[in-house]
C-alpha cells in the first residue's frame, strides 16, 4: 500500500493540465479613410489613403481597392486613390473592398469642393453663374462646413501642415466616445483619441472609473476587443478614477 | 486589459476538520488531490464573465494527531500547480501558449481543544495559522499565484452533533470562524454546516456541506496600491458539496469529493473534485 501511495502521488505531481482554447475572435471588417479631408479647392488634386482592417483586426498590407466618386461632375478620382476637383459643389469618394467572406466592404467620407474667385473677368462670370445654379444647397452646406471648419481650426490646427498653401483644409484628426465595457467590472466614462502632429494622445475624462478589484490591469490599444493578441501594450493602468491622459507610442501608416 | 483571477485555497482542508479531536497519540493523515478548471468567474459585481481557461491542481498531505485526548494538532501541506490554456484564434492568427507553474503552496498549521463534550454532543474551537509558503507571484508575468504572501491567523469554534433517525445514525457539524488577514487584505468571517451518515455496514460515508467565505471589507488592498502583489482582495464564495469516504479496511479509506459554487466575488465559478486516500492510526 505504501508503494500504491508512493506511486500514485509521483502520478499527480508530475500531471499536466495545460489544454487550448479556442478563441471566437471574429470583428467586423473595417475599412477606413485614414486623411478625409472637408473642402478642396478647384484644380487641386489629392491623394486619399485608405486601410483595411480584416476579420481579425488586423491590418491588411496592400489591400485592393477600388476607389469611385460621386458626382462626377464635382471630382474626378483615380484608382490610386487621387482626385482632382473639378467643381465647385459637394462631392462624396466612396473606396471599396473585398472581406474573407465575399462581402463587399466601404467607406466613404463627403466634402466640398469649393470655388476659386479669379481675377480673369470671363472666368469670373463663368464661376458666379456656376455658384449661382448651386446657390441653394452650397448656401447651407457651407455654414455646416464653416462650424466644422471652425472645430478643426481650433482643435487640430497642427494637422493641416502638408496644405498649407493649397487649400485643402483636412478633417479633424480625433475620435471622441464612450468607453464601452465588454465585462461586467465597472469601466466606464468618455475618451479622447487625438493626433497633435506626430504625438497621439489618449485622454480619459472627469467621468472615466474603471474597478480597483483586481490588480494587473493594463491598457492596450488594438483593433479586436475579443483578445489582446496583436495589440499593443501602452501601460499598466494605475488611475482608476478622473481625468488623466496617455502618451501613445506613434504608430506606422 | 489583463485580468487575474485569483481564488484563494487556503483552509480548505482544515475547514473540513472534525469537531471531535482526536485520541491521545491516534492519528489521521491523507493524501489527496485538488482540481478546478475555469472558463468563467464571478466579477467584483457578482456577475459571471468568461476567462481564459485557468486551472489548479493541489496534491497535499493533511494529517491531524492527538497530542492529549482534547488537543489535537493539525497539519496541511499543499504543492500547487497553476496554469493557463493556449489560445487557438478563429481567425488563423498565431496561437498563444499556455503557461504552468507549481510550488509549494500555503502551508497551514492549527490546533483544535475540545471545549465540551456530552451526550453526542462535541465543542471545540481551533486556532488556524496561514502560512505564506506560496508564491505570491508565480509564472512569467506574476499572475499564477501558488499563495497570497500574507500571515493569517483564524480563530474558529466547532460544534457537532451525532443522533440517529431510526435505525440510522446521523452526524451534523457546523463551524464560524474570523480569519485575520494581514498586507492589507480584509479579515473574512467563514461559516460550514455538514451533514453525513455511514452505510453498507459503516464502510460507506455519504455527506453533504456548505460553506461560505464573506470579507468583512475592512481593508483597502486594491489595484491602487497593490505594490506589485496581484493577488485580489475581498474574495468571497459560497460552496455547496457533497464527499463519499469508502473504508476499504480498519485504516485506509478513500475519499471523492465535489463542490460548486452557487454566488461569488472575484472567484471561478467552476466545481472543485478532489479525491484522497486516507491513513487512520
Amino acid at each position: 500500500m505504501k508503494n500504491a501511495s508512493f506511486i500514485i502521488v509521483c502520478f499527480l505531481l508530475l500531471l499536466s493540465c495545460v489544454g487550448e482554447d479556442l478563441v471566437n475572435d471574429y470583428v467586423d471588417p473595417d475599412l477606413r479613410i485614414s486623411n478625409a479631408i472637408l473642402s478642396i479647392p478647384e484644380g487641386i488634386q489629392y491623394q486619399f489613403t485608405a486601410r483595411f482592417f480584416d476579420e481579425s483586426g488586423t491590418k491588411v498590407e496592400n489591400p485592393t481597392l477600388v476607389w469611385l466618386v460621386d458626382p462626377h461632375t464635382a471630382v474626378s478620382i483615380a484608382q490610386d486613390g487621387s482626385i482632382q476637383a473639378i467643381a465647385a459643389g459637394e462631392a462624396t469618394v466612396i473606396v471599396q473592398t473585398t472581406g474573407l467572406q465575399g462581402d463587399i466592404i466601404e467607406a466613404r467620407t463627403t466634402f466640398s469642393v469649393t470655388a476659386v474667385t479669379s481675377t480673369d473677368t470671363s472666368t469670373s462670370t463663368s464661376e458666379t453663374s456656376r455658384m449661382t445654379a448651386d446657390s441653394e444647397t452650397s448656401t447651407l452646406t457651407t455654414d455646416t462646413e464653416t462650424s466644422t471648419m471652425t472645430m478643426e481650426t481650433e482643435t487640430s490646427t497642427t494637422t493641416i501642415d502638408n496644405n498649407i498653401g493649397t487649400g485643402i483644409v483636412l478633417a479633424p484628426q480625433f475620435y471622441e466616445g464612450e468607453i464601452i465595457s465588454t465585462s461586467s467590472y465597472i469601466l466606464e466614462g468618455n475618451f479622447r483619441y487625438e493626433h497633435n502632429g506626430t504625438q497621439i494622445t489618449l485622454s480619459l475624462d472627469e467621468n472615466y472609473r474603471a474597478s480597483t478589484s483586481l490588480p494587473g490591469l493594463y491598457l492596450n490599444l488594438g483593433n479586436n476587443p475579443n483578445t489582446v493578441n496583436g495589440a499593443i501594450e501602452i501601460a499598466k493602468v494605475t488611475v482608476f478614477n478622473g481625468a488623466h491622459e496617455y502618451i501613445l507610442p506613434p504608430l506606422s501608416n | 486589459m489583463k485580468k487575474y483571477i485569483t481564488p484563494s485555497l487556503v483552509l480548505l482542508a482544515i475547514n473540513a476538520s472534525a469537531q471531535w479531536t482526536q485520541e491521545k497519540g491516534k492519528g489521521y493523515y491523507k493524501i489527496g488531490a485538488w482540481f478546478l478548471e475555469a472558463n468563467e468567474h464571478y466579477t467584483d459585481t457578482s456577475l459571471v464573465d468568461p476567462n481564459i481557461t485557468r486551472g489548479h491542481f493541489i496534491t497535499s498531505f493533511y494529517g491531524r494527531v492527538g497530542l492529549t485526548n482534547k488537543l489535537t494538532l493539525i497539519g496541511y501541506l499543499p504543492y500547487t500547480q497553476v496554469y493557463q490554456n493556449g489560445q487557438r484564434f478563429s481567425s488563423g492568427l498565431p496561437s498563444l501558449p499556455g503557461e504552468s507553474f507549481a510550488s509549494l503552496g500555503d502551508i497551514d498549521l492549527a490546533v483544535e481543544y475540545q471545549l465540551w463534550k456530552k451526550k453526542g454532543w462535541a465543542f471545540s474551537t481551533s486556532l488556524i495559522l496561514g502560512l505564506p509558503t506560496g508564491d505570491d507571484a508565480g509564472g512569467s508575468d506574476g499572475s499564477y499565484q501558488t499563495g497570497d504572501d500574507e500571515f493569517n491567523q483564524s480563530l474558529q469554534f466547532n460544534l457537532g452533533k451525532s443522533f440517529p433517525i431510526g435505525k440510522q445514525n446521523f452526524y451534523f457539524k457546523s463551524n464560524i470562524s474570523i480569519n485575520q488577514r494581514s498586507k492589507g487584505y480584509s479579515d473574512e468571517w467563514h461559516f460550514g454546516l455538514e451533514t453525513g451518515t455511514k452505510i453498507a455496514k459503516d464502510k460507506l460515508l455519504l455527506l453533504g456541506r456548505f460553506n461560505t467565505r464573506q470579507s468583512l471589507q475592512n481593508e483597502s488592498l486594491s489595484a491602487v496600491n497593490n505594490n506589485g502583489s496581484i493577488f485580489a482582495n475581498n474574495v468571497e464564495v459560497t460552496n455547496l458539496g457533497g464527499e463519499i469516504i469508502y473504508g476499504f479496511s480498519k485504516v485506509w479509506s478513500i475519499n471523492f469529493t465535489r463542490s460548486f459554487p452557487i454566488s461569488g466575488k472575484v472567484i471561478y465559478k467552476a466545481p472543485a473534485l478532489a479525491a484522497g486516500i486516507a491513513l487512520e492510526l
